[in-house]
């Protein structure tokens, strides 16, 4: 037993000699030096002292520090454990994929402590000089937000507890999105798909970051820095209380994935929610009068002159979210295909036609339901069944039809092209994601100012544009026929090789 | 009560049957051989039996318990399932140990033991990287014994193996019949086959048939 303890013990301080982590405090280290220059200065304008609690909680607290620098390192380690760990011989020592996720949390929290006591020692060194601890200092008690201390000392009475419950929210937050990811390597084990969702959710962060207002439920760094979720909750205990709440949600389905849950998948049940959630959240209760209103509102998307990131996320769940789907179908049809199937259809047009006619099917059907679903919402929410747009009495009826129904119908049917071409030309369907979310970057403001990259189009927001929904229909068709004629030139000319 | 029980299992994959309706039932202290094609399924078979995947249709049940509904993986089961992922930078012992301290259940003694047993130096500081395909093999075969499993699934073990390794652990095997314990094997090697099993299954129309025993 000592032996192990001792041996875990030289493990660790091999670990924490690594090169990786000697980097790792480098740069927390000349970030740092910048930061304490910053923090002196700020003391200096406002003749107010500061003491040691005001470095470390800026070196611990900052929000550039750690959306751009500390959680990719996590993701990184959370991501490379979660390969080097999956293994069958592994995995039938552990006698479950719950033990499994469990013990990688375990050692991502190892890893988490390493990078704590490297990012506590350049702390440590770099508060050298600074006046000692002594509570909250009187730069700390200015009534201002120029520090993590200012804001913080609001809401608790000592700093080192405060200094405690940042620790104790970010570890939370960071072994959340780890078990995010475990699960989603355990359920998919694909390294591509992965990947992806950490560069997502490192992404998002700083999207978040940058777009949403700092009050909004849906910024990231509300959840993984103390002073930000205190801004945003007006207490200390909202951004736990989320965390926490996100945590036992993915401990019910770490529990959940070892059943053999004989036709049922549980995708299914995520999508259909994210779908009413993204409905929900994008209603408008206090503008509109109708439920037409709230239609327009739900799919309201963005345009070149008029732009919401929470509207984009939503605009994001419901069409590249029926995207994924096609995707997926995608993916089972081409691992299908063989000379003996083609030999069948006699040509691979003929297969393309017959794959591409149930697509159009579908796709009809999902934009129906939509519309079904988003009347339902908002008819709970009891808004009037009157026939007009109270919000813009310019905009009739039947042009939201017309733009929600035929140009939502041509976009989408530009993405499963888009899909299907990337798919088709790289053998593979990861990169069709790829693209997919650079395409869906012209939605940004300013990137798409003639509207004729085809993505977003469909979006509501264009009706209160300076274009015609019918300009828009002329687009998106042009393309279509374009992704067309280049999938017949492709057919015919690349060789077939399964 | 059989060890090991496949009730109506049928798989497919991406379209492609792999198996369909197959019944199988293992009895403990023997050794059963499944031969059968490339791409016939046999790995299909051992991950079936081992929990790393469910079938479309029927039950795998070991001891009584159903895979899935209360357990995901048996236990005391040793495994050699496609290459194991070895940390490249470190020896065959300290694998070996980071394997063994999941369970905790073996002390370095019977790792070095276990070592042996199969033709490899426990002492030798040589890291997997540097190690020949036979000794990487060897080494699958100590992590999926060194704990005493009384169960054994081995997916081709005598690969890359010389003749004198090859036959070390066909004399391992036999003992470890003798003792009591369920091994479940393939091999490309008829000769393998012949001299250990005592019941042979082809994998055939997405069936298991009965071809020895």
């Amino acid at each position: 037993m000592t032996r192990t303890v001792k041996n875990k013990w030289k493990d660790f301080v091999n670990e924490l000699l690594t090169f990786k982590w000697i980097l790792f405090g480098a740069v927390i280290y000349i970030y740092g030096l910048r930061a304490k220059e910053h923090m002196y200065v700020a003391s200096f304008q406002t003749k107010l002292l500061l003491n040691k609690w005001d470095l470390l909680h800026s070196f611990f607290g900052n929000i550039y520090l750690i959306l751009y620098f500390i959680l990719p390192v996590f993701l990184y380690r959370s991501i490379s454990i979660i390969i080097s760990d999956f293994d069958y011989t592994v995995l039938i020592r552990f006698g479950s994929y719950r033990s499994w996720v469990y013990a990688t949390l375990v050692r991502f929290i190892q890893s988490l402590s390493i990078s704590m006591i490297v990012w506590g020692a350049v702390s440590g060194v770099l508060s050298i000089g600074a006046p000692s601890f002594a509570g909250w200092s009187p730069f700390s008690k200015l009534d201002g937000s120029l520090s993590e201390t200012q804001i913080l000392q609001k809401f608790i009475d000592s700093p080192f507890l405060a200094l405690l419950l940042h620790f104790a929210l970010l570890i939370l937050s960071v072994s959340c999105i780890h078990l995010i990811l475990a699960i989603i390597y355990v359920k998919w084990k694909k390294r591509g798909i992965i990947v992806f969702t950490a560069i997502l959710i490192w992404v998002y962060g700083g999207v978040s970051f940058k777009l949403l207002p700092h009050h909004s439920l849906f910024n990231l760094c509300n959840y993984l820095i103390l002073h930000s979720g205190a801004v945003q909750f007006g207490n200390i205990w909202g951004s736990f209380t989320m965390v926490t709440g996100l945590m036992i949600l993915l401990i019910w389905m770490v529990n959940r994935l070892d059943l053999n849950m004989k036709g049922y998948s549980w995708r299914y049940v995520v999508f259909i929610a994210l779908i009413v959630m993204a409905l929900w959240s994008g209603m408008r209760e206090k503008a509109g009068e109708t439920i037409w209103d709230q239609f327009l509102f739900m799919f309201i998307g963005g345009s070149n002159q008029a732009f919401y990131f929470k509207s984009f996320l939503c605009y994001w769940v419901l069409y590249f979210g029926f995207i994924y789907w096609v995707q997926l179908y995608l993916q089972k049809e081409l691992s299908e295909m063989g000379y003996y199937k083609l030999l069948r259809y006699q040509s691979i047009t003929r297969w393309f036609w017959r794959w591409y006619h149930k697509i159009m099917l579908y796709i009809g059907l999902y934009l129906f339901a939509l519309a079904l679903l988003a009347l339902f919402i908002s008819s709970l929410k009891r808004f009037s069944f009157d026939f007009y747009v109270s919000i813009d009495r310019s905009v009739t009826l039947l042009e939201v039809f017309y733009h929600f129904f035929v140009n939502g119908y041509l976009q989408i049917s530009f993405y499963v092209l888009f899909v299907f071409l990337i798919s088709w030309l790289s053998k593979e369907t990861f990169y069709s994601l790829v693209g997919l979310a650079i395409l869906s970057f012209f939605m940004l403001p300013g990137l798409n100012n003639w509207g004729i990259v085809p993505s977003g189009l469909n979006s509501m927001a264009y009706l209160f544009a300076d274009y015609s929904v019918y300009r828009i229909s002329i687009v998106l068709s042009l393309w279509n026929v374009l992704e067309i004629v280049f999938l017949l030139y492709v057919f015919h000319k690349q060789d077939l090789d399964f | 009560m059989s060890h090991i029980l496949l009730s109506q299992v049928s798989k497919s994959f991406k379209g492609a049957t792999i198996f369909e309706n197959v019944n199988f039932a293992v009895e403990k202290g023997k050794i059963y051989g499944i031969i059968g094609p490339n791409g016939s399924g046999k790995s299909v078979l051992f991950k079936l039996i081992c929990g790393f995947m469910f079938p479309d249709h029927g039950s795998v049940i070991v001891d009584g318990e159903e895979l899935g509904a209360n357990k995901r993986f048996p236990s005391n089961f040793g495994i050699i399932i496609d290459r194991p992922g070895y940390i490249a930078g470190k020896t065959g012992f300290d694998n070996l140990k980071a394997l063994a301290l999941i369970r905790n259940k073996i002390n370095d003694d019977k790792i070095k033991q276990t070592m042996r047993m199969v033709g490899l130096n426990p002492e030798s500081t040589q890291k997997v990287k540097h190690y020949s395909l036979g000794m990487k093999q060897k080494l699958a075969i100590a992590q999926a014994i060194m704990e005493d499993q009384q169960t054994l699934i081995l997916d081709e073990p005598f690969n890359a193996l010389d003749a004198d390794s090859v036959e070390t652990i066909r004399h391992l095997l036999r003992k470890f019949r003798e003792e009591g314990r369920t091994i479940l094997l393939t091999s490309h090697n008829q000769e393998d086959i012949d001299v250990l099993c005592d019941e042979v299954y082809r994998i055939n129309r997405f069936k298991l048939e009965k071809v020895k025993g």
